[in-house]
């Protein structure tokens, strides 16, 4: 999964491109890498719940 | 990014009403230490980010740009306070007005506000490093490592990437602890099946082999395999009991004796090797009183920082942008990372003492539990009391701080009070005093006590499992942003430092050539080396001089703010920032801003005239795109040299009666005007380091001179045979002292009591006339037509004309041979 790059900060777009491929890599469940790679696109500054969140969410039934 | 084409600044800091019209191009602004020169620095950051740098950061917590942005008089009214720029948006493009007052500082006036347009000024907002004092510069130079890297990011507009990196590594820290708090509880629940199994090991073996000896009494199934969910017990509801009483004889003897062992052990008088070294450790931080600051900030900020979930500060609801807060915050941390690895060092200390009492507190609640469960109940009041004791002194070990409290506890810990000793006897008597059960019962208690045991131990170790799994993933995931970042920041840096060490190496060639520099990053930290003299790399401050260390911060700024806005690097304030800098050194410095950004526009300042006419001789700076303040005033605030501007001030000010001021005025002007004077006619005046020059040594040094070269010129007119000439100078001459006399400048020299120290109480009848008459003296040395002062001009040495601009009142002063 690659974030789109932004003029605004390609550097910071390039750490979370790197991040993904580097969490894929070493085995992190895609599904937890792709929360994250969205919690840290959304404009590059999550809060601290939004990445536990993104970290340990887990399905839940009704 | 923007240019600033215009400024106008109104009761703001030091400055009472000022406009500079900058037409997008270098600006220069030159006067002493307290002229004002820093205000309009702090408007230009006032009016970009509703910031002023100065009223933030270390050592001004009292300081606020509501309360003392405003000038001094007008603190009370702080909406009177503005600051307008008149800014030009290249990339859209447009020229945009901002109006900013101290009041509402964040709330400015765009005109026009479209939403391209607060897009660029809010990107300006958030990133304010346009503006570079000497104090950033020592920042970024000689800043320790930890520092450095947060300075030098947040100029690479890169904080959000420290803080991710920290609220990641928090969130693995988090559960690094929690799951180190389940494997304490899994501990103390092995302890507790273990030794109600009677078992030294914990295995599948040991339990089964343990479990059938039993289920064989009760002429039940063996066992053969011990699953996740196997029962121990199953069979045994079909197995009648033999006994009336509810306390398993054999467990609560077992349970009495470990609850004695673990007091035992707590007790201070039987010195266990673990207490006794949680107590060492505490104890070395506890006297180590610096430490022991450093340990309450830390935790203090990492306290606060949770709570950061707004535009302000948790603490006093000051207004900080949450970046900023967090990034403030976290350099505050890091300089406490030693303290936070002492304290890790002596948690670690304290953790078997934790998981003693938690075993105790265990241990203490099943004993309590059978003197509940006789007929009648013992009072257990005393172990009630010893359990309430033990609960406060586990979480004081726990939360760690206040360290004193922690000492208090492993120096004290609770203790079996002969009260409460007198209560275990009497559960202890009990037990030893229940009939001995068949082996039949025995086996039956053994089987439903070890399955509930086994019960707590399985739930134990499931929440231990299922929290180190998210202490480990939350630390691979905290590590590799933390890898990914080092490796990005490290390709940055090597950009930046190349670039850095082009842009210095020409300020220094050929003196460095060959000058090279690294900036190092490593876990949070940013090391900066610079090659000295090919001698190898050293810190900035170890060898170089201050001169070099300010021509290195100006280098690094520009190669940093190069890389990170490109073309978009249109406006840089230099605040004074390079005082230490050698003449040489500043030309090739006017150079390189020239040659290498020469789209962006400089506004420098300096208290050295001398390096303002560097400036302009290098063109970096044009005449016109420079002011000079001779002076400042409370009351007025800095002054510059508008002629025509002060004089209708003056007007102005007289009209509404306030002479104190139009005297203040006056007084400043003058002091210039004729210091200008002084130096285009090459009078003589006293020489003073200070350069502060009062007027009763500067105009009638000038007026002297200025007279003497009529006389040269009227030698020299009469030497040519120029009559009119002759008599025209003769009229200027006339007029020059009639209005030298008007204004009485000469008693001064006689009667100091009479000079403008006393003009502020004069009324403005009596000073009416002497601002005309000063005004008319000053006109007697400019030229009538083009309004320029008169210069002397020399060749050879030699006085050669008395000048103006247009040459119509140009005078000879060399006479015929």
């Amino acid at each position: 999964m690659i974030v789109k790059p932004t003029t605004e900060n390609d550097l910071a777009t390039n750490v979370t491109n790197s991040f993904v491929e580097a969490l894929t890599e070493r085995g992190v469940d895609p599904i937890i890498v792709a929360r994250l790679a969205k919690a840290l696109a959304s404009g590059g500054k999550p809060t601290k719940p939004i990445l536990e969140d993104a970290l340990f969410s887990e399905p839940t039934i009704p | 990014m923007i240019k600033i084409l215009a400024i106008h600044i109104q009761d703001f800091r030091g400055i009472k009403k000022l406009t500079l019209d900058l037409k997008g191009k270098n600006f220069a602004i030159c006067g002493r230490n307290g002229t004002g020169k820093s205000g309009i620095v702090d408007a230009i950051e006032f009016g970009l980010t509703g910031n002023i740098s100065r009223l933030s950061g270390e050592g001004t917590d009292k300081l606020s740009v509501r309360e003392h942005g405003p000038h001094v008089d007008m603190r009370n009214d702080p909406e009177k306070a503005s600051v307008k720029l008149v800014v030009e948006i290249a990339s859209l493009p447009k020229t945009v007005t901002i109006v900013r007052s101290p009041k509402e500082p964040n709330k400015p006036t765009v005109t026009p506000s479209t939403a391209a347009i607060l897009g660029v000024l809010k990107q300006i907002e958030d990133h304010p490093e346009i503006v570079l004092t000497r104090r950033e510069i020592i920042r970024y130079v000689l800043a320790p490592e930890g520092k450095r890297a947060t300075e030098v990011q947040a100029v690479l507009r890169l904080e959000s990437l420290g803080q991710n990196r920290q609220m990641l590594k928090s969130i693995a820290n988090a559960y690094a602890r929690e799951a180190a708090q389940a494997k304490t509880s899994t501990v103390t629940a092995t302890t507790s099946l273990k030794q109600a199994m009677g078992i030294a090991t914990l295995t599948p073996t040991t339990v089964l082999l343990a479990v059938n000896k039993r289920r064989k009494v009760l002429g039940l199934a063996p066992i053969a395999e011990l699953a996740s969910t196997t029962s121990l017990k199953e069979g045994v509801g079909i197995v009648a009991s033999t006994t009336t009483s509810s306390i398993a004889k054999d467990a609560a003897a077992k349970d009495v004796a470990a609850l004695s062992a673990l007091l035992e052990r707590l007790s201070v008088h039987t010195k266990d090797a673990q207490m006794v070294r949680a107590l060492t450790v505490c104890q070395a931080l506890a006297n180590d009183t610096a430490m022991l600051s450093m340990l309450t900030r830390e935790e203090f900020y990492r306290t606060g920082s949770a709570f950061i979930d707004q535009e302000l500060c948790p603490f006093c609801d000051e207004e900080w942008s949450i970046t900023a807060l967090r990034a403030h915050i976290a350099t505050k941390m890091t300089a406490l990372q030693k303290a936070k690895l002492s304290r890790a060092r002596a948690e670690k200390a304290i953790e078997p003492v934790i998981l003693l009492l938690e075993e105790l507190l265990e241990t203490l609640q099943r004993v309590g539990g059978y003197a509940r469960a006789t007929k009648p109940a013992i009072a257990t009041t005393h172990l009630a009391l010893l359990k309430k004791s033990l609960t406060s002194a586990k979480q004081s070990l726990t939360i760690f701080l206040p360290l004193d409290r922690t000492v208090g506890v492993l120096e004290a810990p609770p203790e079996l009070n002969p009260a409460a000793r007198k209560e275990l006897v009497q559960i202890a008597a009990l037990i030893d005093g229940l009939p001995e059960p068949s082996k039949e019962q025995e086996a039956r208690d053994f089987l439903l006590i070890v399955q509930e045991r086994l019960g707590n131990y399985r739930r134990a170790k499931r929440a231990q499992e299922r929290l180190e799994e998210r202490a480990t993933l939350a630390a691979k995931v905290s590590q590799t942003y933390a890898s990914v970042v080092d490796t990005e920041l490290n390709k940055l840096y090597k950009v930046v430092e190349a670039d850095f060490a082009q842009l210095y190496g020409e300020l220094n060639a050929p003196d460095e050539a060959g000058f090279a520099a690294e900036l190092v990053p490593s876990i949070g930290k940013l090391g900066f080396g610079v090659n000295f003299y090919g001698r190898g790399m050293f810190p900035p401050g170890a060898y170089h001089s201050e001169g070099h260390q300010d021509a290195m911060g100006l280098c690094l700024y520009l190669a940093l703010m190069s890389h990170v806005l490109k073309g978009g690097f249109q406006l840089a304030v230099l605040d004074d920032v390079l005082m230490s800098v050698d003449a040489g050194h500043r030309r090739a410095i006017c150079t390189m801003l020239k040659k290498r950004f020469p789209n962006t526009q400089f506004i420098l300042t300096t208290h050295d005239p001398v390096w303002l006419n560097h400036m302009r001789t290098e063109e970096l700076v044009t005449a016109k795109a420079s002011v000079r303040f001779r002076g400042w005033d409370v009351n007025v605030g800095p002054t510059s040299f508008d002629d025509a501007d002060v004089w209708t001030e003056i007007e102005k000010e007289l009209i509404a009666d306030r002479v104190s001021v139009a005297a203040e005025l006056l007084r400043n002007h003058l002091e210039y005007v004729a210091g200008e004077l002084c130096h285009r006619l090459s009078a003589r005046t006293e020489h003073r380091l200070d350069e502060r020059f009062e007027l009763g040594m500067l105009l009638p040094p000038a007026y002297e001179q200025l007279l003497s070269l009529y006389g040269k010129a009227n030698r020299a007119a009469n030497s040519w045979n120029q009559r009119n000439v002759v008599a025209a100078i003769t009229e200027r001459q006339r007029e020059l002292v009639e209005s030298y006399k008007a204004t009485s400048i000469d008693q001064w020299q006689m009667n100091a009591a009479i000079h403008y120290n006393g003009w502020a109480t004069l009324q403005k009848e009596d000073f009416g006339p002497l601002v005309a008459a000063f005004k008319a003296l000053i006109e007697r040395f400019r030229c009538a037509h083009c309004q320029t002062f008169f210069v002397l001009l020399k060749e050879a040495g030699k006085a050669k004309s008395l000048a103006c601009d247009c040459g119509q009142q140009t005078l000879n002063l060399a006479a015929k041979e």
